[in-house]
């Protein structure tokens, strides 16, 4: 029941089984009752569509199964003849350890980007939509801290890493910054001997890199994530939290019992796109430092990986680009049925105990 | 209301306007850095230790190496190349001979003071590192004055000096932001008429196929874009059209997560009887779409607009890989410029660079923010 009312109004995700209930059900009437007149206004249906699919075909679907395609060749360099190779690329692919790397990189970064994102975005909204909290400027903080979601992210990328300074620009805004409050490294002078204070080199610093990697992601996206969950606690009845008041029930059982299980559905979808964009992360890896995932290649992502062997400068390999685009997707299906069976099934036993409260 | 919950309340306003600032900071510091000259985004350094009358002043400016004029009352000035113990001077003089055209850029770090000689084409002949005490020297055959470099909040010199840096290499600000508007102008035209359309055929006919569609559109919003990355760029390469704005506008018109959103909106606008009333006037259907439906959509169009819009203006991996010449770079491409070692060590063109490339959006949003927000929801939720 509750979670009809959170799957007919929440902007994407759980509407679309009943949508295509609905659809099937009509598609069933209009076989039965085949008026002319009707049937050929609802030819118009293709006239509006056409565009779509003729465009789809050409620039998506082809380009898919052309990636597919290439993937089994040995396409690279400047020539465009290619023969099959089998699976080739993808014994490679098991067997390559920068792959498995980069993935690793990837979910690592998109880890620490997420759990963080989630948790604050999740308080986050439950705060503001508190009506006896009643905060002031709700609607200023909102705009704020979702503005960073339009920026440029190569900008942004190219904007951090001025602050935190890279290569001879080690005195930047962070450093200085630093400074100020007494916080310098120390090393010895190769020369003298003497220890010598100076500035840190963040991007030497894997943890650092990654760990900037994944704040920015964070400072980009949770203003989004806690602008979604905030349109989910709208949905939920008042009602609901009016009986559960009446009942005696604190506020903390009512976010528990009241607006986390019917958050579920939501969340589930925001774990499951945010995974999907996590997969895909490239400009600000790519952009911060070296264009290769320095230091140390730790903070190469997939993408950026795929990039660099197939598009990037001078490396051309596009039939193993397109095989590691392949398995990018292989692993993200993977991870997104993970996700739906295991958080699925935890949601209808939850829903189960609810029932009784 | 108990003094628990007044606590609690006060703590989670320091939360927010925290949390706040940490969204702002990073812009912050783009814009007053933008700004500032190369030595003062370095810092206002203390070049001789004790003498603070020199704090921001990384510059002195002679006219000949021979005749350096110190503008300390008292102190030592050495300036040594460490690694070889020999004086910076002869360095420099041993080099060129002549000593008049050589430019000299600090590096300034207090922490770890290096000097960097460049020559005539902006070449680094030499690096020296420096001790903390040394005075560093730009010969750039301008005077400095005491003071000229205390930073200030805005200062047009500032600004147009790093402006006429950026702009005097290369970085084609209006170009970008042509090119940059034209492509998202146009992708988001596109992009909105058709899939209005598209959601449109899919709300109102009952055609067979529909629901194939549907579920080719719910896949299609799931699937990474970059899957098929490789085969664009080889599909695109194959029918010639790299380096063209074509397969950056027109894919657009197969947007399936636009489909989706106007879809939704869609469902709990559009009346049945309001069509069948303009198809009694014996209007047209293509007609009844321009004509009526697409007022009603206006809301949805302007939210959904903005995001393709700015998805569009905001998009790197795609241009970056099919446009090949400068003339037709877009904004992203254009900032990616700015790594490059033409601006190195120039950090105010840099981040004026960024502060260009980012404040048409943060303009914008300032005074759309209110729109923009309530348009992420719109697509699902009962107003």
């Amino acid at each position: 029941m509750s979670e009809d009312i959170i799957g007919q109004e929440t902007k994407t995700q759980p509407g679309e089984k009943r949508e295509n209930i609905s659809l099937i059900n009509e598609d069933k009437k209009l076989n039965r009752r085949k008026i002319g007149h009707e049937a050929k206004t609802n030819r118009w249906g293709y006239f509006f569509v056409a565009p779509f699919i003729i465009i789809f075909c050409i620039f998506n679907l082809w380009p898919t199964l052309y990636t597919f395609i290439l993937s089994f060749s040995d396409l690279q360099g400047l020539k465009t003849d290619f023969k099959f190779v089998g699976f080739e690329n993808y014994f490679k692919l098991l067997k390559d350890p920068y792959f498995w790397g980069a993935l690793g990189n990837t979910f690592i970064i998109w880890g620490f980007n997420f759990v963080p994102q989630l948790g604050l975005a999740l308080v986050l909204s439950i705060w503001l939509s508190d009506i006896r909290l009643n905060l002031t400027g709700k609607g200023l903080f909102r705009a704020v801290v979702y503005m960073p979601n339009l920026l440029t992210a190569v900008s942004v990328a190219l904007l951090f890493r001025s602050i935190f300074g890279y290569n001879a620009h080690v005195n930047a805004p962070a450093n200085q910054f630093l400074r100020a409050l007494g916080f310098q490294a120390t090393k010895i002078d190769p020369i003298t001997g003497e220890t010598v204070k100076q500035a840190f080199e963040f991007f030497r610093s894997v943890a650092f890199s990654r760990g900037l990697v994944a704040f920015i992601q964070w400072w980009m996206w949770y203003g989004y994530t806690m602008i979604i969950l905030m349109a989910g606690i709208t949905t939920i009845p008042i009602s609901l939290y009016e009986s559960a008041s009446i009942d005696g029930a604190s506020s903390s059982q009512t976010t528990r019992y009241i607006t986390l299980p019917l958050l579920r559905p939501i969340m589930l979808y925001i774990l499951v796109t945010s995974m999907i964009g996590g997969m895909q992360m490239f400009d600000i890896p790519f952009q911060l430092t070296d264009m290769l995932g320095a230091p140390q290649y730790k903070i190469r992502t997939t993408t950026v990986y795929q990039y660099n062997i197939a598009l990037g400068r001078g490396s051309t390999n596009y039939s193993y680009g397109a095989a590691i685009s392949v398995g990018i997707f292989i692993v993200t299906i993977i991870l997104a049925l993970i996700i739906f069976f295991f958080l699925q099934d935890r949601s209808e036993l939850k829903k189960n105990k609810g029932g009784a409260t | 209301m108990n003094s628990r919950d007044e606590l609690k309340r006060y703590a989670i306003h320091v939360l927010l306007i925290l949390l706040g600032l940490i969204a702002i900071v990073p812009i912050y510091l783009l814009l007053i850095n933008a700004t500032r000259t190369t030595e003062q985004i370095n810092g206002r350094i203390q070049i001789v230790p004790g003498k603070d009358a020199f704090a921001g002043s990384t510059s002195i400016v002679t006219a000949n190496w021979d005749s350096v004029e110190f503008p300390f009352e008292s102190g030592t000035v050495r300036y040594m190349d460490l690694n070889k113990g020999r004086t910076l001077k002869e360095e420099v003089n041993k080099k060129t001979g002549v000593n008049e055209k050589i430019v000299v850029k600090a590096i300034t770090d207090s922490f770890s003071p290096r000097l960097t000689i460049f020559d005539d084409e902006d070449h680094p002949m030499a690096n020296f590192n420096l001790k903390n005490n040394t005075v560093i020297f730009v010969n750039d055959g301008q005077t400095v004055k005491k003071g000229d470099n205390l930073a200030k909040l805005v200062d047009p010199p500032n600004v147009i000096y790093n402006w006429r840096v950026l702009t005097g290499r290369g970085f084609q600000i209006w170009q970008g932001f042509g090119n940059s508007a034209f492509v998202a102008i146009c992708a988001t035209v596109l992009s909105i008429y058709f899939s209005a359309m598209t959601a449109y055929g899919l709300q109102v006919y009952k055609f067979r196929g529909r629901l194939l569609l549907w579920t080719v559109i719910l896949i299609v919003i799931m699937l990474p874009a970059t899957l098929s990355i490789i085969g664009f760029f080889q599909f695109i390469s194959r029918i010639k059209l790299r380096d063209s704005y074509i397969p950056l506008i027109i894919p657009g018109i197969a947007a399936a997560g636009t489909v989706l959103f106007l879809r939704q909106y869609m469902t709990s606008v559009l009346s049945t009887d309001l069509i069948d009333a303009a198809r009694i006037d014996g209007a047209n259907e293509y007609h009844i779409f321009n004509v009526i439906i697409l007022p009603i959509m206006v809301p949805a169009l302007a939210a959904q607009s903005i995001f393709t819009f700015v998805g569009s203006w905001n998009s790197f991996i795609t241009p970056s890989i099919l446009l090949s010449s400068e003339k037709k770079y877009t904004l992203p491409l254009l900032v990616q410029s700015l790594r490059g070692n033409i601006y190195r060590a120039e950090y105010g063109a840099i981040y004026l660079g960024i502060a260009i490339s980012l404040l048409p959006i943060i303009i914008f949003y300032s005074f759309m923010s209110r729109f923009i927000i309530s348009g992420l929801t719109m697509g699902g939720l009962k107003e």
